[in-house]
């Protein structure tokens, strides 16, 4: 067996190996240019959506230090210090809440009004399954599971515009969220570097002709068709961007996470300054599911928070002169209990903060109903829900994605306005 | 302990893929897909194959037409009577699998040898096996109960072996109490860290809504609780041999109540086996299990009729599961969903491998591929296992990496070990002396038989320009065009439906 070291090694030989038999596409004259149709003046703003898998800790991300005793009695091994007690306390932002110190790169962010907090708040289904609240929250309608099509998809669907751009909704990764699903097929993409069909030399581009027959891309009739029509048109459209040479603006520095966080992000940003009719990208940030040994101020959940924090405030910075026209935000299936368990970590919860960032976010406050820890009124011991993320996206959705249609997207809901948005 | 912490902290973080965590069950009923040109679609035996093998070879092709659809099942069905020795010999270079757990604990960088013996194990197994159905059945359970093997491997490889390899055409009863005993399980989903002071929800959650009763199975959140109260004490002790132990100081000895039935106070580890009783012979098990078998056998949105008679068939036999597999198997349902399931990425790439007869040199050459392709067994973090549906799988860059991962594989049409595989294109086709033949002998080792219409016609232009299917094979054609073929047949839409 072959140590581990050699791996490396071997595999950049196995490039040079490849580089004599095979190819990258060369984008073949014979393929009709892109035309695709994007709305003249873009109606909206760039949606971001951030989702925090296995329902992230939203009592140490977002610490509710006011609680006092509640919050402290409850977690006598993994609570976030109070504000001003020295290494590893939170960081304060309005004297009630204050933020995990390994948020602190979002700190002058949501200082300079960049960053509202939304507090108390997810998908008011009871399910503390991973795999139901997922999909409740991705669908858009929390205990019913029937629909098949996620909201963001529906968003899609229902805008009065078109966009024909194979880049108009993009999930980050070979696999794409439940939210994305829809009519409007989203792109999957990993990495813009790599997004290159290959193929022996002298044949390829016969072999693309074939391929592009075989999935009859000039009028494609089946799912799998209109995959293959995006995966020509991307590639013929990523052959002008240099993934590469790719350099932030304003010093932003991304995190190079193992979770392809960072990267990802880069690449979002990459694609709308690139102007190539993004009008949705998702992106998830995993390893939230801390059944034990999650740590403090240090620790495995605060390694994984900095990863959060560095990511979205390079996003910001490297997107300043844009982010009046870009919307960000986060959200976690559920979260965790108030109390910890026996292995220093939490269980599954309920309530949950999300983030929201950008140019019409009105910045610099939690907004909440906060309910408190008080153990009377907890949900089934955890954090109860006063706010219905769908009334944090129909905000969105309404004032700055422009689409009124909110009937379709998250049907028969009432919205209640929340004031946390500036209308576009 | 300490060394799986990240196993269990990066359970819904992804190395592999960062991405996307989709359900396995219960996803869009509306979602159908229009099939287009599906060449075997005629032919029952291939259809029959493409389901219970990794891809259909010519010699199981000939014996199955030979004994017929349900001899064959029955044969497959009874893997310990085939005979496997060509498998056996292979498996020789990966003794870790045949090790006790002691052994494995005892070995020099477990961990990393565990993962690679894993995967190569799976792969290796799935690509050369006589016993297809079995490994293929195998393939379903590990995905049942899924356990990551990046750093909990070394119990992954004796819970692989002693639970799920041993019960997997057994009684599901032994496949629950084999997985609810063993280290990897109780490590994986935080059992080991309950006791009666801090009972740990993870597994009992998981058991109920993953492995037994269904998300939908009728339990609330009180059953979770008290079904992880009865689990107290269950966790894992170097000591023994297996590794499971039962701790009494940490057993919740009070009464509980569990989906109705009451577990009377002052018990030990009887509370834990009387409370996986309930739960394994439910009747939402019985539906939920057959549900997913159908899913995975038959369609993705399987007729309710089929996992109603499944049902029944397993209820009658108390969990057993080569009785519900075979009625599931010859059932009319089954006949009917001909190309209705797309290829999972290993799938594709296991028949892959298989129809161009790649062997891989270098453990890494084979890994970097499994990895562009999103499904590296036995790396999928979440405890619901790879998804088993076509809306999950169905992605731009998935699909991307399929093409590049068929071109990969066959564009030099013969290579030696300097590439990390071999391949010998040109040993599989026979002597054709036409393009059409040319193309009807790859098909053969791709699809089982040849294919039709215009598929047939884009692959004879792709070796003559603008001959026609009599154009004579030349020796340009072998030299230079025979691997893009095999690639482009892997390549096609219809390839990545069986």
């Amino acid at each position: 067996m072959k140590p581990l070291l050699n791996r490396r090694s071997f595999l950049k030989g196995m490039t040079g190996a490849a580089a004599v038999g095979i190819s990258k596409s060369i984008f073949p004259a014979w393929m009709p240019r892109l035309a695709f149709r994007q709305p003249d003046q873009n109606p909206g703003d760039v949606l971001v959506a951030v989702f925090l898998r296995g329902g992230i800790d939203g009592l140490s991300a977002i610490v509710p230090f006011g609680e006092g005793a509640h919050y402290y009695d409850a977690r006598p091994t993994i609570a976030v210090a109070e504000p001003g007690t020295g290494v590893g306390a939170a960081l304060d932002l309005n004297g009630y809440f204050g933020m995990h110190p390994s948020l602190a790169p979002l700190v002058d962010i949501y200082q300079s009004g960049g960053l509202a907090v939304v507090h108390a708040t997810g998908s008011t289904d009871p399910s503390r399954s991973h795999f139901d609240a997922m999909q409740f929250m991705e669908y858009g309608t929390p205990g019913d599971k029937t629909g098949g099509t996620g909201w963001i998809g529906r968003h899609l669907q229902s805008t009065a515009w078109q966009n024909d751009s194979p880049f108009r909704a993009v999930g980050m990764g070979a696999m794409l969220p439940s939210s994305l699903r829809g009519p409007v097929a989203p792109l999957a993409l990993r990495s813009i570097a790599d997004f290159h069909l290959k193929g022996r030399e002298g044949e390829l581009r016969r072999a693309e002709q074939i391929l592009a027959q075989l999935y009859a891309i000039d009028a494609p009739s089946t799912p799998l068709d209109t995959q293959a029509k995006l995966v020509f048109d991307t590639v013929d459209m990523l052959k002008t961007l240099d993934s590469t040479a790719y350099q932030p603006a304003n010093g932003a520095a991304y995190p190079t996470d193992e979770y392809g966080f960072g990267l990802g992000l880069q690449q979002i940003a990459q694609l709308i300054k690139a102007g190539v009719g993004l009008e949705v990208a998702c992106i998830d940030l995993g390893g939230w599911d801390t059944h034990e040994n999650q740590g403090t101020h240090d620790g495995y959940f605060a390694d994984l928070l900095s990863v959060l924090g560095k990511g979205l405030a390079a996003f910001y910075t490297d997107l300043q002169d844009h982010m009046k026209g870009i919307s960000i935000v986060t959200m976690s299936e559920f979260g965790r209990r108030v109390v910890e368990n026996a292995s220093q970590g939490t269980d599954h919860g309920h309530g949950n903060f999300m983030f929201l960032m950008g140019g019409g976010t009105q910045g610099s406050q939690v907004y909440t109903r906060w309910p408190t820890l008080a153990p009377e009124v907890l949900n089934d011991g955890d954090l109860a829900i006063t706010t219905d993320y769908r009334d944090v996206l129909v905000e969105i959705i309404m004032h700055r994605l422009k689409n009124p249609s909110i009937d379709q997207i998250f049907p028969g809901f009432s919205h209640t306005p929340l004031g946390l948005v500036v209308p576009r | 302990m300490q060394t799986s912490r990240r196993a269990f902290l990066k359970r819904f973080g992804s190395g592999l893929t960062a991405s996307a965590l989709i359900p396995s069950l219960g996803l869009p009923p509306r979602m159908t897909f229009a099939l287009s040109d599906i060449p075997a679609v005629t032919d029952p035996t291939i259809h029959f194959l493409n389901r219970i093998t990794y891809g259909p070879l010519p010699e199981e092709v000939d014996r199955a037409r030979q004994l017929g659809i349900e001899a064959y099942l029955d044969e497959q069905l009874h893997p310990e009577q085939i005979d496997d020795l060509d498998m056996d010999r292979r498996l020789i270079e990966l003794p870790i699998l045949k090790m006790d757990r002691r052994t494995v604990h005892r070995l020099d960088g477990r961990e990393y040898r565990a993962y690679i013996a894993l995967t190569t194990g799976m792969v290796m197994r799935a690509v050369y096996s006589k016993r297809q159905l079995f490994e293929r059945v195998v393939e379903f359970w590990t995905d049942h109960f899924n356990v990551p093997s990046a750093e909990l491997g070394p119990d992954v490889v004796v819970m692989q072996r002693e639970a799920i390899r041993r019960h997997a055409l057994g009684n599901f009863r032994d496949l629950i109490f084999g997985t609810a005993q063993s280290p990897a399980m109780l490590y994986y989903l935080d059992q080991t860290f309950s006791d009666k002071e801090h009972p740990n929800e993870n597994y009992a959650r998981e058991l109920m809504e993953l492995h037994t009763l269904g998300v939908d199975g009728g339990y609330t959140e009180t059953d979770v609780k008290e079904m992880a109260r009865a689990l107290t004490g269950w966790t894992v002790h170097d000591g023994t041999r297996t590794g499971f132990y039962f701790d009494p100081t940490r057993h919740d000895t009070e009464e509980k109540t569990l989906l109705g039935h009451s577990l009377p106070s002052g018990r030990g580890i009887e509370d834990g086996l009387h409370a996986l009783s309930l739960v394994v012979t439910h009747p939402a098990t019985a539906r939920f299990i057959c549900h997913k078998l159908c899913i995975r056998f038959v369609s993705d949105q399987p007729p309710a009729s089929l996992v109603e008679s499944a049902t029944a068939v397993w209820m009658q036999n108390d969990g057993a599961v080569l009785p519900v597999l075979r009625h599931i198997l010859l059932s009319s349902e089954f006949a009917a969903s001909v190309g209705q399931k797309l290829r999972r990425p290993l799938d594709f790439f296991i028949g892959a491998l298989r129809s161009t007869g790649t062997e891989f040199r270098e453990f890494w050459v084979m890994e970097a591929l499994l990895q562009d392709l999103a499904q590296v067994p036995y790396s999928w973090n979440p405890p619901n296992g790879y998804p088993d549906q076509a809306s999950a799988w169905m992605s731009s860059a998935g699909l991307l990496a399929r093409w590049n991962t068929a071109m990969e594989l066959t564009h030099r049409a013969h290579s030696e070990s300097d590439t990390g595989m071999s391949t010998h294109l040109i040993e599989l086709i026979g002597t054709p002396q036409t393009a059409g033949e040319l193309v009807d002998s790859a098909a053969r080792r791709v699809f089982g038989v040849p294919i039709l219409g215009d598929a047939r016609a884009h692959f004879v232009t792709y070796l003559t320009g603008d001959g026609s299917a009599e154009s004579p094979v030349t020796p340009h054609m072998l030299a230079n065009k025979l691997g893009t073929l095999f690639g482009l047949m892997l390549a096609s839409p219809q390839y990545q439906w069986r």
